[in-house]
């Protein structure tokens, strides 16, 4: 197929700002708890103590005797009246282990902070001193809580009924890794260890549960991923997925926190349903935090040769998932190992993710989905063979980069699209002034101080493709055109606050050739929109803005068909475009009326197409998805990768160990570029997200396994002094692989921030000979590694 | 202990002018004054997103100075003048200081918008020419996780531009 | 959200706020609410009974013959509009402009709820401890004046007896002072905390705080001058023993001598 460039790209001059701006600055935005449902009543969750424990029994006397309390649910309870919450993505699909897991424990809990039991009550605060009230009896059982320790025989067992810890071994390998090693005449090897931390959306979870008269459940819900949920719903309350309603209203950011599969879903429609009526939860600052993802240790080796060309990779990556849970989380494991070995042509690689469970809460999905993991290790290790060789850490990546014309590129487990890293490295570089901050960095260690220039280089794998769950890499758009000519569009991918209604919205404009103003998008609720799988690994704009341009596209040819007839003339002399049908050189009539013409004429006329002005199509880059192994063996989930090049500068305060942010300077190419301000946003906010992780960010538990980060005073994320100017630039090579030419924007930004500013301190205390691979980089990590040599 | 008795909650009217219209409405004593406003004054547009005082969503002017309203209750406000989100301007007759946050993208899912928007208000009240450190100095009360900061500065840059001389 | 059902009062003077407090079986004081209040909403702190002090007359700092009188009310930016106030009193200047949390957090938290909070991380305690200063407290049974350093008893442990409200706190001028606190970034908490003084009679002091559960004061009139020898004499002097989520003991512990150093370095020479 003759692949159709979309009629609007960032060579506009204009883009369109966001959508609903107006709402959103003046405080109409209509999120999750602005929502005023009549006779609302609130839960409150009972949660372990425990960080592993067998459930005796429940008292609940004194907490359902308690003013204003409706209702109080153990997990006895509720295990005989719901089936169990069903997988996001089940490692079974890749030939792992699981468990069930109940929204409320009834017999043994796997974590602090896991729910137990619950209250509802006519005030929320009624309902969390109830709450307390609430006796749980337990028999405290041993726990594990570091992965390493799990691995090992004897350990104590995360989930009682489990043989080992382990739910998966995933790998990935080409070449005679053996046979790389032996040969080469350079090895190195490190252990680089990324800290558990998760995404603290500033607006947290949030659900208003609810019984219409008639059945039908009712859910407003803050999730990424309003279909699976209600898919989900609808299999644990046994009921056909029609009776299921699920709306998500606006969110106040997501990042993969809001995908779904947390236990309080089920639980409080359990609840409503019980005291027959709306019952709604907020998720407080200190759950949130419960949530984690990263945690990840690398044991890894590099060969190479004399001019620092990589020869072989082994990695052996454990991933400390907590307790697995049924959200997406632990398949941040799986993308960590199949991301390698990034965008470096590696002959023989060896990659293995050991996916472990401990009694942590759960994971769930987080912006850089394991591909930060990566970035990490990979980044780190060829910055160890530059300083190896003393060569420049740049011309090493150069040396090594999968050159442009050789795409697309297969490796075991994708085929790379299309790109130019060294052209997107080159801009970065001049953009970040890199001689410049070379040359600072040499001065700045004449006068003693410690200084250091850091890069890297992120392949971020987009829009992935997982059969055998709902998570998945296509998407349906419906575009509808009215009899007035206004235009609405279904999708059935959602915002998080990304603004891809934004850009949805204007790709369709442009193929109707309507202004900006008259397209409307609606998403969110799964009672309009086409069944969708929402907002994730940076889909939306790709598969649910694809879908909405093969859909306008559809509608367009009606319409094009229509105004042939009323304007007396071949379809080809047919032009829409501002609001308006025009005709070769001649006469035009108003995009409104020509709606009007089809719907008002239509069979009366026989020419004038009488279906509706409406399309729905579904779109898949599916040319570049491979799931059954092709002869070579090598499948392909990801069908496009966008990739980024990080520069930045620090400072380190040798007496302290604190690091300074110097300068920061990043080029992107996520392909073709719809919107240059929502690209833009994301790549900063992505940026911001990374440097935060890279050097504060930290959901550390103490060792009796409580979580030690429960508000932002104890886990930190970046505020505006922490952060410089960040310079952002773009490299566009569209993909051949989507629609648009796009790749995708969101996720890209986090994995080459965490690396660049690892490299960076790295090369600041190198001259102390210390170094440190143990994230985050906060003061007392970084003062650590620089007294082990100088002490 | 908390009281198990089934009294009502304590509580009482209280009087604030909100967004320069008087108010009077009935709070319970343990109420906060971020929760009041949304629920009781049915003005949503104060968002609580940490309920610590930390990120700064919640921000509303209190008899001229800004403040968390969530490290507040309710009942204390009694008599004060309040400025919320919605004061500054409404659809189609924003506030410049709301104008410059769309022109310059200073916001994602709007979140954090209405302290981000009120801390501007202020700066931009003042009159000053503050360089960009300041700007990010006076932001520090406040979290964004969605933009990284970058372009908030340039809308309150921005907004301090366009009330100059108003 | 508050759990506990409890009444508010806001107490026109302090005689009545010291009624209420001693008439009910479990009340609490707040004063900002920075602290106390989210404290309540996740059932750390319980009430039945909340005295607020907004309306207590307390919210004045007086300087009388000499002597700054700070009512507990005061905010740091109460004290920051406070006219001549940084030529008085510098250094609960610079602590005042450097309290975190935005204009928001100044605006609202007070002097006297960070030192009764008495947490080891914070300012406002290692500030009042090198200023030698003085705490009144009132109850029914009457007044009494405690000096900072007796005051602050242990982590998060004032000397506040039942039915007590902290009503004023004093502070003298020093001769010149220095402060430095570090933290991990924008949001964290003070790590440690270092307040230098030079008296009008040459005794020059340097204060810890985050330390050790309560700041340490020492003496440094004899080795004045030379950092190292600063940095030694913290080292030798205090002792790991406080540590909270953000920050092992041992790291406060290494870093106290260089804090301390660049506290004493803003004296100029001495
Ligand atoms: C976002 C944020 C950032 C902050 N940054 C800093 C910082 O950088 N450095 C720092 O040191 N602190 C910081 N703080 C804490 C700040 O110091 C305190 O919040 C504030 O000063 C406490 O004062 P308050 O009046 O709000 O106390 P409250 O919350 O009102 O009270 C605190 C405690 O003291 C008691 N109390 C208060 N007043 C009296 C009184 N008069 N008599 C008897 N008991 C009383 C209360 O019962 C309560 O137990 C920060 C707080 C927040 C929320
Ligand atoms: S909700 Fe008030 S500061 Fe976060
Ligand atoms: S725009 Fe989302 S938190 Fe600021």
């Amino acid at each position: 197929m003759d692949l159709m460039r979309p009629r609007a790209a960032a060579t506009e001059s204009d883009p369109p700002r966001r959508r609903d701006g107006e709402l959103i600055l003046s405080g109409r935005g209509d999120y999750l708890d602005d929502v005023r449902i009549p006779g609302l009543t609130y839960a409150a969750f009972v949660r372990s103590p425990h960080p592993h424990a067998r459930v005796r029994g429940f008292r609940t006397a004194a907490a359902e005797a308690h003013s204003g309390v409706l209702r109080v649910l153990t997990g006895r309870e509720a295990a005989e009246r719901i089936g169990p919450i069903p997988h996001f993505f089940s490692p079974t699909n890749v030939g792992g282990k699981t468990t069930d897991f109940e929204c409320l424990a009834s017999t043994e809990v796997y974590y602090v902070g896991q729910p137990v039991a619950a209250v509802v009550a006519t005030d929320p605060g009624d309902a969390e001193a109830a709450a307390e009230l609430v006796e749980v009896d337990y028999d405290v059982l041993p726990p594990v809580l570091d992965a390493h320790q799990a691995l090992q025989s004897g350990a104590p067992q995360a989930f009682s009924h489990w043989d080992d810890n382990l739910v998966v071994r995933v790998a990935f390998n080409e070449g005679d890794v053996a046979e790389a090693f032996e040969s080469a005449p350079h090895v190195l090897r490190d252990r680089v260890k990324i800290q558990r931390y998760g995404t603290s959306p500033l607006e947290p979870r949030g659900y208003i549960a609810q019984w219409n008269p008639d059945g039908r459940l009712v859910v407003r819900a803050s999730t990424q991923m309003p279909h699976p949920l209600r898919s989900a719903l609808a299999a644990m309350f046994d009921l056909p997925e029609t009776a299921v309603r699920v709306i998500a209203p606006r969110l106040g950011g997501a990042f993969g926190h809001k995908f779904h599969g947390y236990p309080e879903e089920g639980a409080l429609c359990l609840l409503s349903r019980l005291v027959r009526a709306p019952v709604k939860w907020l998720e407080r600052r200190e759950d949130a935090m419960l949530v984690g993802a990263r945690e990840m240790e690398h044991d890894l080796a590099i060969a190479f040769d004399d001019e620092g060309v990589i020869l072989g990779l082994r990695d052996s990556i454990v991933c400390d998932v907590g307790a697995l849970g049924t959200s997406a989380g632990w398949g941040m494991a799986f993308v960590a190992a199949m991301t390698f070995p990034g965008p470096y042509r590696v002959p023989a690689y060896d990659v293995e993710s050991l996916v472990v469970v401990t009694n942590k809460a759960p994971w769930n999905g987080a912006r850089g989905f394991g591909k930060e993991s990566a970035c990490l290790a990979l980044e780190r290790a060829v910055d160890l063979v530059a300083a190896e060789l003393s060569l420049d850490a740049a011309e090493v990546r150069r040396r090594n980069f999968i050159p442009s014309t050789a795409f697309p590129y297969w490796t075991a487990s994708k085929r790379l699209d299309s790109g130019d890293y060294q052209a997107v490295l080159d801009k970065a570089l001049a953009l970040g002034d890199y001689p410049e901050l070379v040359e600072r960095r040499r001065q700045a260690r004449a006068a003693g101080r410690l200084a250091g220039v850091g890069i890297a280089f992120e392949l971020t794998p987009e829009g992935g493709d997982f059969p055998g769950g709902l998570a998945r890499g296509f998407d349906t758009s419906t575009v509808r055109m009215d009899p007035a000519g206004s235009v609405t569009v279904l999708t059935g991918v959602t915002s998080p606050g990304t603004g891809n209604e934004t850009a949805i919205g204007q790709l369709v404009a442009a193929e109707l050739g309507v202004s900006f103003d008259r397209v409307r998008v609606v998403q969110g609720d799964t009672d309009t929109t086409p069944y969708g799988f929402g907002n994730g690994s940076s889909r939306s704009l790709n598969l649910g803005g694809g879908a909405a341009v093969l859909a306008a596209r559809e509608v367009r040819a009606k319409l094009v068909a229509a105004a042939a007839v009323a304007l007396e003339c071949d379809p080809g002399c047919i032009a829409l475009d501002k609001d308006t049908v025009f005709r070769e050189g001649g006469a035009q009539m108003p995009i409104s009326d020509l709606a009007r013409f089809v719907y008002t004429t239509s069979i009366a006329h026989p020419a004038v197409p009488y279906q509706h002005l409406e399309a729905t199509c579904s779109y898949a880059p599916e040319q570049n998805l491979l799931h059954q192994p092709d002869s070579a063996g090598r499948t392909s989930s990801y069908p496009t990768f966008s990739n980024s090049a990080h520069v930045c500068a620090v400072e380190v305060d040798e007496h302290t160990g604190q690091v300074t942010l110097a300068s920061y300077a990043a080029v992107d190419d996520c392909g073709v570029i719809v919107n240059p301000i929502l690209v833009r946003g994301q790549l900063l906010g992505a940026i911001a997200m990374g440097i935060g992780g890279a050097l504060w960010e930290e959901a550390r538990f103490d060792d009796r396994g409580h979580p030690v980060a429960t508000s932002f005073k104890n886990y930190l994320v970046p505020r505006s002094v922490d952060l410089p100017a960040i310079r952002v630039g773009h490299h566009t090579t569209p993909s051949p692989f989507t629609l648009l030419g796009t790749k995708g924007a969101g996720e890209g930004g986090v994995a080459g921030a965490v690396a660049a500013v690892c490299n960076a301190v790295n090369d600041a205390i190198a001259p102390l000979g210390a170094r440190v691979s143990k994230m985050p980089l906060s003061a007392p990590n970084v003062l650590r590694a620089i007294r082990e040599v100088t002490k | 202990m908390s009281k198990l008795d089934s009294q009502d909650v304590p509580g009482r009217r209280i009087t604030v002018t909100v967004n320069g219209v008087e108010r009077r409405a009935w709070c319970a004593d343990r109420t906060l004054l971020a929760h009041f406003v949304r629920e009781q004054l049915a003005l949503p547009g104060t968002h609580v997103g940490c309920m610590n005082g930390d990120c700064g969503a919640c921000t509303v002017i209190v008899d001229g100075a800004i403040v968390k309203s969530c490290l507040q209750l309710a009942a204390a406000a009694d008599g004060a003048e309040i400025t919320t989100v919605e004061g500054l301007g409404e659809p189609g007759n924003l506030h410049p200081v709301q104008e410059a946050f769309w022109a310059e993208d200073g916001f994602q899912c709007g979140f954090c918008l209405p302290g981000h928007l009120l801390v501007a208000l202020k700066l931009a009240e003042q009159q000053g020419d503050p360089s960009e450190e300041e700007i990010r100095a006076a932001l520090a009360g406040n979290l964004c996780r969605c933009t990284g900061y970058q372009s908030i500065v340039a809308a309150v840059q921005r907004a301090i531009r366009q009330t100059e001389g108003t | 959200m508050i759990r506990d059902r409890l009444r508010y009062h806001a107490p026109a003077d302090v005689e009545t706020a010291c009624r209420i407090l001693g008439d009910s079986p479990s009340a609490a004081v707040i004063g900002g609410g920075t602290i106390a209040v989210p404290r309540l909403g996740r059932g750390e702190l319980r009430a039945d009974d909340i005295v607020h002090l907004s309306r207590a007359g307390l919210a004045e700092v007086v300087l009388s013959e000499g002597e700054l009188r700070i009512g507990s009310m005061v905010t740091y930016a109460g004290l920051l509009a406070t006219p001549g106030i940084e030529q008085l009193n510098p250094l609960l200047c610079t602590v005042a402009r450097g309290i975190t949390g935005g204009d928001q957090i100044r605006n609202q938290g007070t002097l006297g709820g960070s030192i009764c909070h008495a947490n080891p991380a914070s300012d406002v305690p290692t500030a009042l401890v090198a200023l030698r200063a003085r705490l009144v407290l009132h109850s029914i049974e009457g007044e009494r004046e405690v000096p900072a350093g007796e005051f602050l008893r242990g982590g998060f442990q004032a000397d506040i007896r039942p039915g007590e409200i902290l009503t004023h706190i004093l502070v003298r001028p020093v001769d010149r002072s220095g402060y430095h606190k570090f933290k991990l970034s924008e949001s964290s908490w003070p790590i440690v905390t270092a307040a230098a003084t030079l008296t009008h009679d040459r005794q020059c002091h340097v204060v810890l705080g985050g330390v050790e559960p309560v700041p340490v004061r020492i003496d440094l009139s004899q080795i004045v001058g030379t950092e190292s020898t600063i940095r030694e004499l913290v080292a030798a002097t205090v002792r790991p023993t406080w540590s909270d989520a953000l920050a092992p003991a041992e790291y406060r512990h290494l870093i106290s001598g260089e804090i301390a150093a660049r506290a004493v370095a803003q004296l100029g020479g001495v």
